[in-house]
């Protein structure tokens, strides 16, 4: 028997309070002269015994209350095992679930704490000299033992394990890692382990159908009983499942949209949010929620200053604190390079390539791109060097040294839009493509069509140039385009395969023919190219509806061309952190969420191009945003200094209160498995684990009796003693 | 009725400052207070005719002449007696035992001093010994009148209320000191043993007298009415006793009551008279018990 409270069992001299009162009694007496002491020493002689005993069995009523009522109150517990097995060495393998949900706090403790609470008290009574063998196995993200053999280690390991991971428990590998060290256990101390499993019972980690269940089914071959503590807490839960930006990478002045989703799965139906930009509210709103009720937020925002920008929406904190609250990164780049490099057509300067993609992009102060124009003559590497796209149209006169610092250019990030019109000449653009590392297509002869006219089809809807004609309403302003004279993209063989956003076909019907693409891309080292047959020519303009210079096509296309880091900003708890930087860093460092400063150990890789993949973490534990200053060598030899901010989400899904069918679990656990509720025994207490038979109800059941047989005594000694 | 005054509650008696007037409170009130005359006693001497006054011994209506003088009228007698009553006073330490205002010696005195006024009003002769416990202090021949009387009563009032023994003891010696038959007075609490004061009863009754006992209790010696954990320090002796009075209550009094009736067989076997004289209640039974056995004892004499 072992005690949740030992510390009342200090109070165990009290049992002596009954003996102390009675002696103290019997020294308190009125004092009366009397006479007829005689008939007073017979009776005193008659009825000694029997009140002596009266009053013996009193008081061992009385004491014994005393030490039920105190043995009740230090909270007795039946330990498993320890009665029934006596003086025999146990073994005891732990697992404890780890994952988010076990944060959910209720009554001032969380599950996690009642977890170790519970484990504590199983490994109370282990000793080593006992012969006793204990392990400790954590189930986060990441199964780790932290302890294994002596049990007083198995305790430290405890107090030590700190708080729980704000991702998904790997209850598989942990139950897996449960099964070995149970093996290892008995083979090498010939104990019969004892696995105990303390958790939430979140449905999301206790995926029978999957990698739990059939850990369960070796556990169950191996014949290996579980013992199952349920430590969840009642309580609801709202929660951020999503947050996005649309786009994530801007232009100062530019808006983006960020959308968020919350889930509200219980608790206070009012809810308020704000939205933080680098920690500065800069939006908030009440949602009124009902029960599993989601709800989509959006707002717009459009930041000024450049960098990396962290952005958050956070909820009033509730039971579950950790997925209250969900972060995303705004990158707000320079304005972007664009640098223009063609020439103009002889004769028809107005069907001219050059002159068309020059007149949309060219949008002077007001556009979101710098414009620059280059002879394709001079394209040499230093003149790329601050560009981030290069749009050529109809460069005939490229020279073989400005095609390689083209190729230089695109494999180190930046982005290539080849336009070609009716007029382009097919040899000097084959040339171009050929160090590009293009797919094996040709440049088809000049199209001309009379009615019904060719039109656009899109092939890659996800295409991000795309994405304004994904809506009904906008997309004929691309479909609808009539295209009279076009030369096509056709495959360099039969088998060969473009990978086109775009094709050409003739009328309206999407049944049509294919007459060719229109658009295609690839990517090309750590950058890309986009070779666009059906380049804007002036015909685009007839569309009343479109201003000249704000096709958004156009805008989108060479936006998605510009060179960015192609690292995720956003990723789940558990996943690897790393950079996409334009140089190997000659320094770094990375900032966590709580402050402290990390310093990767690993290299970078350089990629073709001169780009170099720098890894962070293995699996960030902790969500929030991360920071990395980077210091890296420029081409020219100076240092040029870099801040990137990555965030870490908790996953969606460990919000969702829901447990697992517990009577399929019942089911799938190994035979002579138990599974017991923290609250099974009556009143919850923070830290009852439901593991250990609680016999204070049992004891103050015995004390009531105790004390109603005393009340009776006493009353019917009263009243025959008058 | 029941809570009427009477002359002869020791209440009223013990706010009375003399002796004397005690007695004669206790006296008359009796006389008042019940259908027995104080003054007249039975005779066969014929001596008047008078009216009925309240109290009068409705024996001695004289019917004949109430049927003709259609008034109430009595016949009276002359006293004509020489009946000595020795009053043996036991006044030994556990006499002293008081749980009301007044202790069973003084409870004893007044109905010895009443006693005493008594037997000098029915014209008897009044004897008194004073012993404590086995010891004899004092002893006053019996005589009749009224001086001998206030002699008698001034050996009450100034009697000490000591010594340890046996109380039979000292009624046996207090009768050794007799110097003629008559009717013994034993005002007593009797808490000796039962055998030695048969025994001293048996020797009373062998040399003539006629033995009236009235033993004088306190309430709280007949009920033990005691709580919790008392300390009864023992009047006669050193010794004392701690206990519970509840646990011991129903042996002690079991005890208590064997020894009341041992001692009431013994006594009574011997056609003694025997009266338990509470503290709280008035001095009536002793007095009329008094003139009950005065009564017999005439009639059993022939007068």
């Amino acid at each position: 028997m072992s005690f949740l409270f030992p510390g009342m069992l200090w109070a165990l001299p009290l049992v002596a309070v009954p003996v102390i009162l009675h002696l103290l009694n019997r020294q308190r007496y009125q004092r009366v002269d009397f006479g007829a002491m005689e008939f007073l020493r017979r009776a005193i002689r008659r009825t000694r015994r029997r009140v002596l005993l009266e009053d013996l069995i009193l008081l061992m009523l009385r004491t014994l209350a005393v030490l039920l009522l105190i043995l009740g109150l230090a909270g007795p517990t039946l330990g498993p095992g320890n009665l029934l097995s006596g003086n025999q060495p146990r073994g005891e393998v732990l697992v404890l679930d780890t994952s988010m949900s076990m944060e959910r706090r209720a009554g001032g403790g969380s599950a996690y704490d009642r977890a170790r609470s519970a484990a504590r008290r199983l490994l109370r009574d282990l000793r080593q000299e006992n012969g006793d063998r204990a392990a400790l196995i954590l189930a986060g993200q990441v199964t780790s033992r932290p302890a294994f053999g002596d049990p007083a280690e198995v305790r430290l390991a405890l107090e030590e394990s700190g708080d729980v991971e704000a991702g998904h428990a790997a209850l598989a590998a942990a139950l897996e890692s449960a099964r070995r060290t149970a093996e290892a256990m008995e083979q090498d101390n010939r104990l019969k382990p004892e696995i105990t499993v303390f958790s939430d019972l979140q449905a999301h980690s206790w995926s029978l159908d999957g990698a739990v269940g059939e850990a369960l089914q070796r556990l169950a071959v191996d014949g290996r009983a579980l013992r199952l503590v349920d430590v969840g807490l009642p309580g609801g839960n709202t929660t951020v499942t999503a947050l996005a930006l649309e786009p994530a990478w801007i232009s100062p002045g530019e808006d983006t949209q960020l959308s968020a989703t919350i889930r509200r799965y219980g608790g206070p139906r009012r809810v308020r949010l704000t939205v933080l930009l680098d920690e500065v509210p800069v939006a908030t709103e009440t949602l009124d929620l009902g029960t599993d009720e989601e709800r989509e937020f959006r707002t717009w925002l459009q930041p000024v200053e450049t960098g990396s920008r962290s952005l958050a929406l956070q909820l009033d904190t509730d039971e579950l604190a950790t997925d209250d609250r969900r972060q995303a990164i705004l990158r707000v780049r320079d304005p972007l390079q664009v640098l223009l490099v063609g020439q103009s057509a002889p004769s028809n300067a107005a069907d001219g390539v050059y002159e068309s993609l020059g007149g949309f992009l060219d949008l002077g102060s007001e556009g979101p791109f710098e414009l620059d124009r280059l002879d394709p003559s001079r394209v040499r590497e230093e003149r790329l060097a601050e560009a981030g796209v290069v749009v050529l149209a109809d460069p005939g006169s490229i020279t073989a040294e400005g095609l390689a610092a083209l190729r230089q250019f695109v494999l180190a990030g930046g982005g290539l839009l080849l336009g070609l019109g009716p007029d382009t000449d097919p040899r000097a653009a084959a040339r171009i493509l050929e160090p590009l590392g293009a797919p094996p297509m040709v440049i088809g002869e000049t199209a001309t069509t009379e009615e019904p006219l060719s039109r656009l089809r899109i092939l890659d809807a996800d295409h991000p140039a795309l994405r304004l004609f994904t809506d009904p309403r906008w997309q004929p302003l691309l479909t609808e385009v009539p295209f009279r004279r076009f030369r096509p993209l056709l495959p360099g063989d039969d088998q060969a395969k473009l990978p086109a956003v775009l094709e050409f076909v003739r009328g309206a019907d999407s049944e049509n023919a294919s007459q060719g693409a229109a658009m295609v891309e690839w990517p090309l080292g750590s950058g890309r190219v986009t070779v666009l047959a059906a380049a804007p020519l002036t015909g685009w303009n007839f569309m009343g509806e479109v201003a000249a210079g704000t096709l958004p096509f156009l805008l989108d296309l060479v936006n998605h061309l510009a060179p960015r880091p192609r690292h995720p900003s956003v990723v789940e708890v558990g996943s690897p952190l790393g950079l996409d930087l334009p140089a190997p860093p000659t320094s770094l460092t990375l900032t966590g969420p709580d402050g402290r400063r990390r310093t990767p150990s690993d290299p970078a890789t350089t990629q073709e191009g001169g780009r170099a993949q720098q890894p962070l973490l293995e699996s960030a534990a902790l969500p929030g945003v991360w920071t990395a200053q980077v210091t890296m060598l420029a081409a020219d030899g100076l240092e040029n200094d870099l801040v990137e901010r990555l965030a870490v989400n908790p996953p969606a899904s460990e919000g969702d209160p829901a447990i697992v069918d517990l009577a399929l679990l019942q089911a799938a656990l190994p035979p002579q498995s138990t599974l017991r509720g923290a609250d099974q025994d009556g009143a919850a207490a923070p830290d009852e684990s439901g593991l250990e038979s609680r016999l204070d109800t049992h004891f103050f059941t015995l004390m009531a009796i105790l004390l109603f047989l005393e009340t009776l005594l006493a009353a019917w000694l009263d009243r025959r003693r008058g | 009725m029941e809570n009427v005054p009477r002359a002869s509650d020791p209440e009223l008696l013990a706010k009375l400052s003399r002796l004397e007037l005690r007695a004669r409170t206790a006296v008359e009130g009796l006389a008042g207070g019940r259908h027995q005359s104080a003054a007249f006693g039975a005779s066969n001497n014929f001596a008047q005719h008078r009216e009925y006054v309240p109290g009068d011994d409705l024996r001695y209506l004289d019917w004949k002449l109430m049927a003709r003088s259609e008034r109430d009228i009595v016949r009276q007698y002359e006293e004509e007696t020489d009946l000595a009553g020795f009053l043996v006073l036991d006044l030994s330490a556990s006499m002293r035992f008081a749980s009301l205002d007044w202790s069973k010696a003084d409870y004893a005195t007044w109905l010895a001093a009443a006693l005493s006024h008594l037997l000098q009003l029915q014209g008897d002769k009044v004897g008194l010994a004073l012993t404590h416990g086995d010891r004899l202090s004092e002893w006053i021949p019996a005589r009749r009148g009224e001086a001998h009387v206030q002699l008698v009563l001034q050996a009450l009032e100034g009697a000490a209320v000591e010594g340890e023994g046996d109380p039979a003891e000292g009624l046996r010696l207090a009768l050794a000191e007799a110097d003629r038959r008559g009717l013994v007075i034993w005002i007593s609490d009797c808490l000796g043993e039962p055998a030695a004061a048969v025994q001293a009863a048996s020797q009373l009754r062998h040399e003539g007298h006629d033995l009236l006992t009235l033993r004088v209790l306190d309430p709280a010696e007949i009920d033990f009415p005691y709580g919790r954990n008392t300390r009864f320090d023992a009047l006669e002796g050193s010794d004392h006793l701690k206990l519970e009075p509840r646990a011991v209550r129903d042996a002690y009094l079991a005890e208590f009551e064997a020894h009341g009736a041992e001692l009431r067989r013994g006594l009574r076997a011997l056609r003694g008279d025997f009266r338990r004289m509470p503290t709280d209640e008035p001095l009536d039974v002793g007095l009329t018990g008094y003139l009950a056995q005065r009564s017999a004892r005439l009639r059993r004499s022939g007068r």
